[in-house]
């Protein structure tokens, strides 16, 4: 398991890479850490991140808070590789169920955030082709709506119903159970 | 708590919306038809065939949602075709039945890919020899034909199939099962499917001759039988549920000792000897075991049994290929009130791998990998629970009004029931 300390002193030997938000904001990160996006892997592999990635879809506030996700991810995964040699014991895997708890909780507290900025790190995490991000935030928004009835989602994401009342009166008469 | 909205939400592309659809809970449908009603396109993402697709591959295993069966009073139930039919939701499914969706003479006979297989016959299908008198047909049930209806519905869409009668039936003498069109359909993976047609089989016993018919939705006919002629006791195959593996179904034959086994591949139908320690059981419980062989599970003397033989295994006579699997001590797992010498199995579902358990006018299941219980069904007023079959489906709204390029949708019905 990489500690906070070595993780430091690795991304310190390790490759950086300049991110450009779309306000002009540059953030220095490490190669493990923008390697979390398929689209940035692709560019590093194609040679064409000198001068820093422009990545034009995404403002620096949301930037920082993908990026504050990646590093954190990223560890985890250094993480995972070391825990998949030859250790095995107890208390090997008391550390490691640790760390996945504190990851856990990490993805809770990053999840605390207002709906626009929860749409805004779906839109990013699509465009950059973050796995884990897509599916953490998608999965927020589908828990979110559980129970709701269609107003309230519409309310929820400002959605406009624009089923007419006839047919919003027949998917009801047809599925009736699903209203009650 | 989430910080109110500060600003307006941005708008997602499909694609996106299509991936929180994705993550909705399959035991609980009723969200999903919720979400078709939030707006036009909400409507058109979630009908879409695509969605139901990556949907079914993203969730992989369908969720029970619930079971059909057939309650009535005591004795009558135990007469073959009585009970009024009903569907009991599993403990966190929110699919529900309108009431007069189903027709309450309907009885199931199997499940598969969301649709239900049901039996129906009236009194006044039962051959002439038989209605003479009531008292001689109970005598001689054995000599007894009906005409049964064989009706396939899907209580998602709505879509009815009543098929052309395969023939007078022997009232204890037939079973059916449910088949997908696709050969080799691994129903452990519910995605891999057609989920277009579908195949219903009929086994029929009759005169020393066991016969098999194949129904296929795309020919809309029945196949020309095949048969086999079938020496000793005369073959009573009971209405219990069939079990599925890759390459063929099984039913249980009536007097315990032997499974019929129906190669799908082949289109053959043999017989499989059951072990002996089953012989005086009536109620033992056919599985698909998770390695594609065949299984059983039976209750004795308040302990479940399971038995299985693997696939491959040699040896149709007696005990040969069985081995006993599992022994579970059900008054550990079950309240004293349910174990009675009526203590049964009355049926298996592979998928989530649970054990139905029922005694007198109560029902549980047992998860076979964690032991846990839940109870089902508890009947204070004297009536019995018979013809369980477990509803184990994606249950994905497909309303009618899907654009024309979408595919054949359209013919799928509006309206629920019959």
């Amino acid at each position: 398991m990489a500690s906070a300390g070595s993780g430091d002193e690795k991304a310190a030997a390790a490759a950086m890479i300049t991110l450009i938000s779309s306000d002009n904001e540059k953030f220095e990160v490490t190669e493990a850490t923008a390697t979390l996006s398929q689209t940035i892997r692709h560019m590093i592999e194609d040679g064409c991140t000198d001068g820093g990635v422009p990545l034009p879809n995404v403002t620096s506030k949301i930037l920082a808070r993908v990026i504050e996700y990646c590093k954190k991810h990223a560890t985890a995964a250094a993480g995972e590789e070391g825990s998949s040699s030859s250790f095995s014991d107890a208390a090997f895997l008391e550390v490691d169920r640790a760390f996945l708890e504190e990851l856990e909780e990490f993805d809770d507290a990053f999840l605390e955030v207002d709906r626009a900025t929860l749409f805004d790190l779906i839109l990013a995490a699509n465009y950059l082709d973050i796995k884990g991000l897509l599916n953490l935030t998608c999965q927020k928004v589908a828990d979110s709506v559980k129970g709701k009835t269609p107003e309230q989602i519409r309310e929820m994401y400002n959605i406009v119903n624009d089923l007419t009342p006839e047919e919003e009166a027949e998917i009801r008469r047809e599925t009736q159970w699903a209203f009650e | 708590m989430m910080a109110p909205p500060s600003r307006r939400v941005p708008e997602l592309m499909d694609e996106l919306v299509e991936d929180i659809l994705l993550r909705f809970p399959p035991v609980d449908p009723a969200s999903l038809f919720r979400a078709s009603l939030v707006s036009k396109r909400w409507r058109r993402l979630v009908s879409s065939p695509g969605f139901h697709r990556r949907f079914r591959e993203f969730h992989r295993t369908p969720p029970m949602l619930g079971f059909f069966c057939n309650i009535g009073r005591v004795p009558e139930i135990y007469r073959c075709g009585s009970g009024d039919l009903r569907f009991m939701p599993a403990a966190e499914s929110s699919f529900r039945l309108l009431p007069h969706a189903a027709i309450p003479s309907w009885h199931a006979l199997d499940a598969l890919h969301g649709r239900v297989l049901f039996y129906d016959f009236d009194d006044d299908s039962v051959t002439s020899q038989a209605v003479r008198s009531r008292k001689r047909k109970r005598k001689t049930s054995q000599a007894v034909e009906v005409e049964v209806e064989l009706i396939v519905w899907n209580p998602a869409t709505g879509e009815v199939c009543r098929l052309p009668v395969v023939r007078p039936l022997h009232m204890f003498g037939w079973n059916a099962a449910l088949l997908c069109a696709a050969a080799r359909c691994d129903d452990h993976v519910d995605a891999c499917c057609s989920y277009d047609a579908f195949r219903v089989i009929v086994v029929a016993a009759f005169k020393g001759l066991t016969s098999a018919y194949v129904y296929s939705s795309e020919q809309g006919a029945w196949s020309e039988p095949i048969s086999v002629q079938h020496l000793g006791v005369a073959v009573r195959l009971t209405n219990g549920l069939s079990a599925r593996t890759r390459d063929a179904l099984y039913f249980l034959n009536g007097s315990s000792t032997e499974i019929l086994e129906y190669d799908m591949g082949k289109h053959e139908v043999s017989f499989i000897n059951l072990p002996s320690v089953c012989k005086d059981n009536q109620f033992i419980s056919l599985m698909a075991m998770e390695d594609g062989g065949l299984g059983f599970a039976m209750v004795e003397r308040s302990k479940l049994y399971t038995w299985s033989k693997p696939k491959g295994a040699g040896g149709v006579d007696g005990d040969a290929g069985w081995a006993r699997r599992r022994v579970i001590e059900l008054s550990k797992l079950l309240p004293a009130s349910a174990l009675s010498l009526a203590t049964r199995v009355v049926a298996f579902a592979h998928v989530p791998n649970v054990c139905f358990i029922a005694t007198y006018s109560k029902l549980f299941t047992i998860c076979m990998r964690s032991g846990q219980v839940s109870k089902l069904y508890d009947d204070s007023m004297d009536r019995d629970i018979r013809d369980i079959v477990p509803y184990i489906s994606f249950c994905i709204p497909a309303l009618g009004a899907v654009p024309a390029d979408e595919g054949p949708r359209s013919r799928v019905s509006s309206t629920w029931g019959a």
